[in-house]
């Protein structure tokens, strides 16, 4: 199983220079490890960017010659949101609108790239 | 057809490294002017891929920082950066190593042009 | 139902508490005087309005993530809308456009004969590349203790 406190404090470290908080969801929109500073609207955050994601990569095998999907970022008006799949889980890295997006981009590859390995260990094999 | 705006759109395709298609359609993906390079993933701009656009953006204008502006997707080997003027899309369609910012400023330039579309055309 | 108060400022545009009448001594920041405006002048139609003001915004704060496939047009009505937007821009013969490469419409001899960026700046720029490449590639996640922990078998 996951250590909820270890898996916090590796996610904690996206969260300088403009870094709102990092989520780890599911791919249904349930939270699964958080951090940053609550506002009470994760859950919310965690919902729309399952869906949206799931949305889109449904829509690649169909539409994008069979590319898969790497990553989405939602570009608003006062910030932004970045979705990436790591094993089964989606990473989801909520950023103000000064974070450069290719900032944005490398922290989100390497802490996908650091977790990759053990959400590997734990997913549920399909 | 109208040769100024696509006259424009080509124009302005060749003007960052890598960029392939130039879309605008309706939020149900009915065209409204694209150009094109030779080979682009036709896919994207087929109505179902633009419908899930329409749907996409509105949700993410809920995650509470304000309404969305554009969503990017990146492929491995192609990027789609769409921007919102809903009911209008605005679609890029890039190779994965183009440069996302000089698309991001192509769309500046692209203001001026989508306002008079905007003015002229009426979606049902 | 209070709509003629305006106690307080709303800058998402109106609502339920908006003064339905607009009022040409109103300005920014001044709430309507409330006296002015009876409740009984509401015609049937600000009421509809306002109730469906309330329903528009009702339906902007719930949020379905439920999957909902976009919905396809049909082949004939998709070739049809495809002919209305070719009619309708055919009015749009001309269109201007910012130029994106600043001084292009120069003759060339007058573009080519500028000065050229001094090798001082290519090398401040070049060295700050190389400084971002390195910072970027440097990045890593600070290893703390192991993430997954094994059940230990009976």
């Amino acid at each position: 199983m996951l250590k909820p406190k270890a898996l916090t404090r590796v996610l904690e470290q996206a969260n300088t220079g403009g870094i709102h908080c990092t989520l780890l969801l599911n791919q249904e929109g349930s939270l699964m490890a958080f951090a940053g500073k609550s506002e009470k609207k994760e859950h919310v955050t965690a919902a729309i960017a399952a869906n949206i994601w799931m949305s889109y990569d449904k829509n690649s095998n169909a539409t994008m010659e069979d590319k898969p999907l790497e990553l989405i970022v939602l570009q608003c008006e006062d910030g932004c949101v970045a979705i990436k799949k790591v094993a089964n889980l989606l990473l989801c890295i909520y950023a103000q609108k000064s974070v450069g997006l290719g900032l944005l981009k490398v922290k989100m590859e390497t802490l996908a790239g650091y977790l990759k390995e053990p959400l590997s260990q734990i997913a549920a094999p399909t | 057809m109208d040769e100024g705006l696509q006259a424009v759109l080509k124009k302005h395709l060749h003007l960052v490294d890598g960029l392939r298609c130039i879309s605008v359609s309706d939020r149900d993906g009915v065209q409204i002017v694209e150009v094109h390079t030779d080979h682009f993933p036709t896919g994207v701009i087929k109505p179902i891929f633009m419908g899930t656009f329409a749907i996409a953006s509105e949700q993410a204008s809920k995650l509470g920082v304000g309404k969305n502006t554009s969503i990017i997707s990146y492929y491995s080997g192609y990027q789609v950066i769409q921007f919102n003027y809903l009911p209008f899309v605005l679609t890029f369609i890039a190779d994965s190593k183009s440069n996302t910012g000089m698309l991001y400023s192509l769309e500046e330039d692209l203001r001026d042009p989508i306002g008079h579309l905007q003015a002229a055309v009426s979606v049902p | 139902m209070g709509c003629c108060f305006s106690t307080e400022e709303d800058d998402q545009g109106s609502h339920e508490r908006s003064p339905l009448l607009p009022d040409s001594r109103t300005s920014a920041g001044h709430p309507a005087p409330t006296s002015s405006l009876p409740t009984n002048h509401l015609s049937k139609t600000d009421e509809e309005s306002a109730l469906n003001q309330i329903l528009q915004r009702t339906a902007n704060d719930v949020i379905d993530v439920t999957y909902v496939e976009p919905h396809s047009l049909e082949r004939s009505e998709l070739m049809g809308r495809t002919r209305e937007y070719q009619a309708q821009i055919a009015s749009l013969r001309r269109v201007k456009s910012s130029s994106a490469m600043p001084n292009s419409d120069q003759p060339p001899p007058i573009a080519l004969s500028r000065e050229l960026t001094s090798s001082a700046d290519l090398k401040f720029l070049l060295d700050r590349s190389e400084a971002t490449d390195a910072a970027v590639a440097s990045m890593e996640v600070k290893h703390g203790e192991a993430l997954v922990v094994q059940f230990a078998a009976p």
